[in-house]
């Protein structure tokens, strides 16, 4: 194995003492001679010594001549004690952010080149070589181990069983590979990559140099802090390297396609204001752009496409131009809005465009609404009445979706009988009258209703029983809910179960009725979204409501008291919980949203308590005129959220709704370039089974049910968004990322054209040192033998 | 070639002239001289006595012993002669190597007049032979005037060429000598060691005395070539690619052993050797001979 093999082309000089030889003899003078008898004779006892010192010689400067030409292609020796087998690492940075058009051309086109550059260096080599995606770290594109003839691809019958044949199929595939490979829409994930190769490099007993040449634009969002040092994720690998040994196993080539930092533009943002959004009602659909340049953007104009709800495939029906953006400040986002009135339910695949620039990808974005015709409510009453003006469900149904010409656009559904999944199929949220229990079954369905976002509201009255409540609140049974696998393998993932202890279905301890007095809301600062109408007018509003009778209770933590009695324990009158895990708890302490779980960010999952009774009973307010008020915000506010379910980013899982016997038909976006980096054209995905796409796009997910019944199958409209600080294409420079890398004691060089393995200079198992001291000695024993054979030195 | 007057270097002759040029062994002469006879005449030098025999000359008995003793004793003489000296050389192609100025051919000429000069005026009688193969100019030995200019006249204007062939050329011109002479060969002697061998046993067996003078050039002696040279033989067609440093060593091993052979070959004859390198050791070389021939001569002089 040899460093630079091409330079063992210099062993033809090896020749050259010998062509020297020839042509000396060609050379020379004519003598005449008379004592030619003495002359022969000495040449007769002397021609086999002449000879015999002629052969030495031009051995000796053959080998002279052998031994530099070897130093200089550096061979390293097997076995030699130090001595490390070779294989390159290509990771081909193919995120959005390549897709850029330089000066140049295609960032991307360039990296390519790189990469293919890199990969016929290595199979010249005879160097095993691999080569990965840098966005998509999760499978290898293609290896290719073992000798290949000269580092010339060839074609070759698939039955050849020879090793050099082999090779050389393998490394007529990754060529293709490399030549048919498109950018994703997701940014670079070298620390997965690092990740992967330290943990081989951890367990492999073999000792391997690994050469990781990086071809990737460097952005400065990838590598760097906001501070200029290296990015935690790559600084906590690099220590690792450092800290297991493993710094000798590691070369790093950063070669830089990039062509200076690219001043770009994005739609960042592109969404609805309100969710859901209901037909024939207004809705405020805004576009935010960005400008990640360093001059400023004037004039971007911009449209949103609506598409048709009944097809299959995204046809623009309406285009909405955008207002026009006279200026955007460099590092500024600007938001504009339209407004529209979808007319019917269904969903609405939309498309927002701008006037695209040198990164043509990220001036559109996509969405899709989803458009209710109508809120569902069920009303489960615990004390039914055939009055409908004194029953809690006859009040509650006459606030909700009052008769007249105006609709609410609330529908009200009573529930009879025990609660159970079908009752609550098509229900956005559940109102629980003074239902004095709820069973177990019901519990499992307000549960699994709750977890996929529907919205639950308790009144109490003088029917409830306590400690069922208590059970309500403090569950003691497990369960299980499905976690989807954080690192699959492929863009199809697996997904587990994991053993979990149940949320609260009821989010506050009850204690027991307290005595009659003539109270009053009071809302404080509170700054909810269903008081929203009343503004500074809250307390105001409801002075003239009296509240007589109401529960002790106590807030489960994490809970938000909305509005309190204004008695002497301010007890909480309106108390406001989530169905969701201790995990989304911490991480809804944190401030956080809990983006793990696509059940508790799909829906709402939000749980309300009114500590009074939905009748009279306990006081006036279900006969005043605030009461149809927050009840149909408090509808809008729990129901669930459609339109936000069928978004997701770029790299996440699509939120598909587990459902016994049904797997989806996930149809590829087919207009959107981004779908070369999926050459399949639809991909199933069964139970238990999830999809992280890896291009931006509409796709088109279909249902199919065990059975084969296709009449029930449905199909919906998915909206996957790319990152929005992956349009950020400022490049980070080569000296900051040099600064950056100083100091984390790895060996690495920077630049194009650095030959990855001129590491090996200072490798061990390289006899380089060695052979041109070999050259050294035989160049002295050529000269001793020169002068004692006679010859001139 | 230089000029005819060119061989006669009157600088070197004069240096020359102070040393004699004697004769190890006695030869015939002519002329009555420094050079003893190699037969017991009756001459100024009383050698030995032996037995009267019936026969002898009475005018060599020595009435003193017959007075003293009463017994009949001859005397016998040594008897001074003049030599007869016969300069052979070289003229093959091989001579024809040079370094710098002159040619080895040329320096062995230069050698032979020198040695013509001073044996003419020791009233010696000189001779020329040249040859490569054959013999290609003969001038018979004579003490006469005339002889040291014919001699130079014979070297003027000749042109070394082809292989090297000694003995059979001195057999030709050993049968125009009447007797035994003092034969110089002055020649780069590549040849065989064979051939070395059979000519000066040839010139032993027949009782002449000789003095070897081989002329090489500097550079056969040195060999101080470096970068690649073909070598292409001068008296044949033979040639050699080589790196010329790497066999230098070798080379002059072999060199060395053909000259140690032939220094050899020469005392084992009894004849004198000397080795010129370039026209600057021709009168260091042939002063050298001279003393040599001179320490010699009276080494054979005590030993009676």
């Amino acid at each position: 194995m040899f460093v630079n093999p091409l330079l063992l082309f210099g062993l033809a000089m090896v020749s050259a003492p010998v062509i020297i030889h020839i042509l000396n003899k060609r050379r020379y003078r004519v003598q005449n001679w008379a004592a030619m008898d003495f002359l022969l004779a000495a040449q007769v006892s002397n021609r086999r010594r002449v000879k015999f010192e002629d052969l030495i010689l031009l051995l000796l400067r053959m080998a002279i001549i052998g031994f530099l030409v070897m130093a200089v292609a550096r061979p390293v020796l097997r076995g030699l004690a130090g001595w490390r087998e070779d294989s390159r690492v290509v990771v081909m940075d193919d995120s959005f952010s390549m897709e850029a058009v330089s000066a140049t051309g295609k960032v991307f086109d360039t990296a390519r080149e790189s990469a293919v550059s890199q990969v016929q260096d290595a199979m010249g080599g005879s160097v095993p070589v691999s080569v990965w995606l840098g966005s998509r770290p999760e499978s290898l594109l293609g290896k290719v181990e073992g000798q290949v003839q000269g580092g010339v691809v060839t074609g070759g019958s698939p039955a050849g069983t020879s090793a050099g044949t082999l090779a050389s199929l393998a490394g007529r595939d990754l060529l293709d590979s490399l030549g048919e490979v498109a950018t994703s829409d997701l940014p670079l994930d070298f620390p997965r990559v690092l990740r992967k190769l330290i943990d081989e490099a951890k367990g492999s007993a073999a000792p391997v140099v690994r050469s990781v040449v990086l071809v990737s634009d460097y952005r400065r969002r990838d590598w760097l802090e906001e501070d200029g040092s290296l990015a935690d994720s790559l600084e906590v690998l690099f220590e690792e390297i450092k800290r297991e040994d493993l710094v000798d196993s590691f070369n790093f080539q950063f070669v830089d396609v990039s062509s200076g930092s690219l001043d770009n533009t994005a739609i960042t943002g592109f969404s609805i204001e309100s969710d859901p959004v209901l037909a024939g009602v207004p809705v405020r659909i805004a576009v935010e752009v960005t400008n990640y340049g360093k001059e400023p953007r004037v004039r971007v104009e911009g449209n949103v496409e609506v598409g048709g709800s009944d097809s299959d495939e995204f046809v623009a029906r309406h285009k909405i131009p955008l207002p026009t953006i006279e200026s955007i400040a460099p590092g500024e986002t600007v938001r504009v809005e339209i407004q529209h009135i979808f007319t019917e339910g269904g969903e609405y695949p939309l498309k927002a465009g701008m006037t695209p620039d040198r990164l043509a990808r990220d001036d559109e974005s996509v969405l899709v609404v989803v458009v209710r015709d109508s809120m569902q409510v069920a009303l489960v009453d615990g004390a039914p009445s055939a009055n409908r003006f004194a029953s809690e469900s006859g009040l509650l149904t006459a606030a909700l979706s009052p008769r007249g010409d105006v609709p609410s656009g609330v529908s009200v559904r009573l529930v009879e009988g025990e609660i159970d999944g079908k009752e609550l199929k098509d229900a956005d949220s559940v109102f629980i009258l003074n239902r004095s229990r709820l069973s177990p079954a019901e519990q499992a369905a307000l549960g699994a209703f709750a977890r996929s976002g529907g919205g639950i509201a308790y009144f109490l009255g003088n029917k409830i029983d306590v400690e069922s409540y208590l059970e309500l609140a403090r569950p003691k049974s497990n369960f299980f809910r499905i976690a989807a696998q954080p690192d699959s393998s492929s863009a199809v993932g697996r997904t587990k179960l994991t053993p979990m202890k149940p949320p609260a279905l009821f989010p506050a301890v009850l204690k027991e009725p307290a005595p009659a007095a003539a109270l009053h809301l009071d809302f404080g600062e509170n700054e909810h979204p269903t008081l929203e109408l009343f503004r500074g007018l809250k307390n105001s509003s409801f002075d003239h409501v009296i509240f007589r009778r109401f529960f002790l209770l106590e807030p489960l933590p994490g809970t938000e008291v909305i509005a309190r009695y204004n008695d002497e324990l301010s007890t909480p009158a309106v108390i406001e919980g989530r169905y969701a895990s201790p995990r989304a708890d911490a991480a809804a302490g944190a401030g956080k949203e809990p983006a793990e779980d696509p059940a508790e960010t799909e829906g709402r999952g939000r749980i309300v308590v009114f500590n009074t009774t939905a009748d009279r009973d306990w006081g006036d307010w279900p006969t005043d005129y605030t009461y149809p008020i927050l009840m149909q915000e408090w509808v809008r506010y729990l129901s669930r959220r459609y339109s936000l379910g069928r978004a997701s980013q770029v790299g996440d899982a699509l939120r598909l709704e587990e459902k016994p016997g049904v797997s989806y038909r996930i149809e590829l976006p087919s207009e959107d370039s981004s779908s070369e980096a999926n050459p399949a054209d639809e991909v199933l995905i069964g139970l238990g089974e999830s999809y992280r796409p890896h291009s931006a796009g509409l796709f088109r997910v279909g249902e199919e049910t065990a059975s084969g019944d296709t009449e029930s199958a449905t199909s919906s409209w998915y909206a996957v968004r790319r990152e929005a600080g992956e349009s950020d294409l400022a490049e980070c420079g080569e000296e900051s990322l040099r600064a950056a890398l100083a100091d984390t004691g790895i060996r690495f060089v920077i630049g194009g054209n650095v030959d990855v393995d001129a590491f090996r200079r200072d490798q061990e198992g390289e006899v380089w040192r060695w052979l041109a001291l070999a050259a050294g000695v035989f160049l002295l024993l050529e000269l001793f033998a020169a002068w004692w054979f006679g010859r001139k030195v | 070639m230089k000029s005819a007057g060119g061989f006669f270097d009157s600088e070197l002759i004069a240096r020359l002239s102070r040393l004699e040029l004697v004769a190890k062994r006695i030869v015939d002469g002519f002329l009555a001289g420094k050079n003893k006879s190699s037969r017991h005449g009756f001459s100024v030098e009383f050698v030995e006595h032996r037995e009267y025999v019936p026969g002898d000359d009475l005018r060599h008995l020595d009435w003193k012993v017959l007075g003293r003793m009463d017994r009949y004793y001859i005397k016998r003489y040594e008897e001074e002669t003049n030599i007869t000296a016969l300069l052979v050389l070289d003229a093959s192609a091989s001579m024809t190597y040079s370094s710098g100025t002159l040619s080895k051919f040329e320096v062995g000429a230069t050698a032979a007049a020198a040695l013509g000069h001073l044996l003419h005026r020791q009233r010696d009688a000189v001779g020329l032979a040249v040859h490569d193969q054959d013999l290609k100019e003969f001038v018979p030995p004579s003490a006469k005037t005339l002889a040291l200019a014919g001699i130079a006249a014979r070297l003027k204007g000749l042109e070394p060429e082809g292989k090297t062939s000694m003995k059979e050329v001195l057999e030709r011109v050993s049968l125009q000598l009447p007797r035994r002479c003092l034969f110089v060969l002055i020649s780069d002697f590549f040849v065989s060691q064979e051939e070395i061998d059979a000519t000066l046993g040839f010139l032993r067996y027949r009782g002449h005395d000789a003095v070897v003078l081989q002329v090489l050039d500097p550079d056969e002696r040195e060999f101080p070539f470096e970068s690649n040279i073909l070598f292409k033989g001068l008296e044949d067609d033979r040639q050699l690619l080589t790196e010329p440093h790497r066999l230098r060593e070798r080379y002059l091993e072999v060199l060395e052993g053909a000259l140690g052979h032939l220094k050899k070959s020469c005392e084992g004859c009894g004849f004198d050797y000397q080795l010129i390198t370039g026209p600057e050791k021709i009168s260091e070389a042939l002063a050298k001979l001279l003393a040599q021939r001179a320490r010699r001569r009276k080494a054979a002089s005590r030993n009676g």
